[in-house]
């Protein structure tokens, strides 16, 4: 049983400090995942917030998924996507949002504190990002940041999973083509990235 | 063991055990994979493209700030608080390690005197009642009343089974607000043992810890106010339209956005007041009296009245003699946040008596309609009177 499964264990069986430490382990990689969704932040909290309400209501009938954090981030997605229909239907603007729209709104520039990104950086985000489709950038992001299986990202995406695998495949394959292009020591310049403080933080 | 002899860069970038090593390497990965590369150097090509494309995208993640999942944490935390009231005990340890990292900027509004305050009226959607702390984070509340308590340093009670902690010293200049919706109460003590009653519709402004010679405190809506004693540090409060000064005494202070007066009733003690047009002009009440003052001319005058018809809402009762039936009916509807309508019979209408609002707007509407000889009903999320 891994770690986060024995927190998993102790948490439905009552030990409140449990959800403390399974809600720090997590929170990070669902906020990212809603960024990419949506720029509205009191969207990606409320979608937080609820998915942790919910765990705390139910925590009785809650099973234990093998994947705490694939468990998580369906249940996110799903708040996520309601959610932003919601405040959609409200303002009266466009209709509901699908799968094509992720990473829509991944502008580095305007969502993020400027002072944690070079001009350098941002070059290479953007070079090796924008040549990606809106799904493959999910599959890719669920992949590399979340470690999912491809099963697991096939039910999250509601596709098969022949077509994760195959969007994933494409994401690479693009992903390298820009990393050719770049006209920089790629090797130096991401051990850079790696010692900056605010890169640390990920292990 | 998987067979990689004829992985090229592509299959490895998406190799669970490949992603695991360069993301989260433990010691089992890193010993296959350095295994591998010696017996494959062929190999080490691919694995080095591969290892780019993972890092590179890894590169872009942009972690949420510490402070930033915090809070987060306490709204979740505050939001539970709600739903479960009778297993707090239960979660007090568990909140009680959160550290709230707050940031300084807060200060200089502080220390350069006058903060800005935002006195536009209480919106009626807003259906929760909020302690804001020093403009950054927010903590909500469902619950009809809550008490928060500010006496003990560097943290915040709240309904004695919680506590919020606060992280340095420096936040004790720090602002807060509470914001209490219509239908909602809340009792506060603050840092010097002052203990206000907020009423429904009413917005309070008040340091974390005093510091300066007054202790001022800023109000818009309702509240009632028993100043602990310190002759040193006169409590001001401070209204749209007048300036309340307290030596150490309890008193009652309407300032709604919505009614053309504002008024102070003395339970005990001494205050002055003054309009803030004319700051240097108190006005001194005795026991027993009401103070008005009118904001559009800030003309003031004085009136003996009977203080518990005054206060009683903060027992959850409201009390009247020879009441306007209108003005009843205002105190009812704001006091549940329901709009109820009323025709223009009622103006000439007077009401007394005592009217118990614990039991719910249908039980209180039930016996003042009996009294009356009228009948209400619900339309929507209205409700209408009808003689």
């Amino acid at each position: 049983m891994t770690n986060s499964q024995n927190l998993w264990k102790k948490f439905i069986e009552g030990d409140q400090q449990a959800l403390t430490s399974i809600y720090f382990d997590h929170a990070d990689a669902l906020i990212q995942y809603g960024r990419k969704y949506t720029l509205n932040h009191e969207i990606i909290e409320d979608s937080v917030q609820e998915v942790f309400a919910s765990l705390i209501r139910n925590r009785k009938n809650l099973c234990s998924p093998n994947n705490i954090r694939f468990y998580l981030l369906s249940a996110f997605r799903h708040c996520l996507i309601r959610e932003i229909n919601r405040s959609r239907k409200k303002l009266q603007i466009s209709p509901s949002v699908d799968e094509n729209e992720f990473s829509v709104s991944f502008n580095i520039e305007s969502e993020l504190s400027k002072e944690h990104i070079s001009k350098k950086q941002n070059q290479l985000i953007n070079n090796l990002l924008e040549s990606l489709s809106p799904r493959q950038k999910e599959a890719i992001y669920l992949r590399y940041t979340n470690e999912l299986s491809h099963g697991e990202i096939s039910t999250l995406m509601n596709i098969s999973e022949q077509v994760s695998r195959n969007l994933v495949s494409q994401a690479i394959k693009r992903m390298k083509e820009q990393l050719d292009l770049l006209h920089i020591d790629i090797e130096c310049f991401v051990l850079f990235l790696h010692f900056m403080p605010v890169f640390s933080s990920k292990n | 063991m998987k067979d990689y002899t004829n992985y090229n860069y592509e299959q490895f970038a998406d190799d669970q055990m490949f992603i695991k090593w360069i993301l989260n390497p433990d010691e089992q990965t890193d010993s296959h994979w350095t295994n591998f590369i010696e017996q494959h150097p062929d190999k080490k090509n691919d694995i080095n493209i591969a290892r780019k494309i993972i890092l590179a995208y890894q590169a872009q993640e942009i972690p949420s700030s510490n402070a930033e999942l915090q809070q987060l944490w306490m709204k979740i935390e505050a939001q539970r608080r709600q739903s479960k009231t009778k297993k707090l005990w239960y979660w007090a340890a568990a909140s009680a390690v959160l550290l709230l990292l707050i940031g300084s900027s807060g200060l200089l509004y502080f220390q350069s005197g006058q903060r800005d305050i935002d006195w536009e009226a209480m919106n009626r959607d807003n259906t929760k009642s909020k302690l804001i702390l020093g403009e950054k984070s927010v903590v909500e509340f469902d619950k009809q009343t809550v008490t928060i308590d500010y006496r003990t340093a560097n943290c915040i009670k709240i309904d004695q089974d919680s506590t919020l902690n606060l992280q340095d010293n420096k936040s004790s200049k720090e602002m807060d607000e509470i914001v209490v919706p219509y239908g909602k109460r809340m009792q506060i003590f603050l840092q010097d043992g002052t203990n206000i009653w907020i009423n429904s519709g009413t917005k309070l402004i008040f340091p974390r810890a005093f510091h300066k010679k007054n202790r001022e405190v800023y109000l818009l809506g309702e509240a009632f106010f028993k100043v602990a004693k310190d002759a040193s540090h006169p409590f001001l409060i401070h209204t749209p339209t007048q300036m309340v000064k307290v030596l150490g005494t309890s008193f009652n202070v309407k300032a709604y956005s919505d009614e053309k007066n504002e008024e102070t009733v003395l339970v005990e003690g001494k205050v002055c007041f003054s309009g803030n047009a004319n700051s240097q002009k108190f006005t001194t009440l005795i026991p027993g009296q009401k103070g008005i003052i009118a904001k559009s001319n800030q003309s003031v005058s004085v009136a003996s009245v009977e203080v518990n018809n005054y206060i009683s809402w903060i027992d959850g009762y409201l009390i009247f003699k020879n009441e306007n039936t209108s003005e009843v009916i205002k105190q009812i509807s704001r006091f549940f946040n329901v709009p109820i309508e009323a025709s223009d019979n009622y103006n000439h209408a007077t009401f007394s008596g005592k009217l118990d609002m614990n039991n719910g707007i249908d039980d209180v509407l039930t016996r003042l309609t009996k009294a009356s000889s009228t009948r209400f009903f619900h339309k929507g999320n209205k409700i209408i009177l009808i003689p």
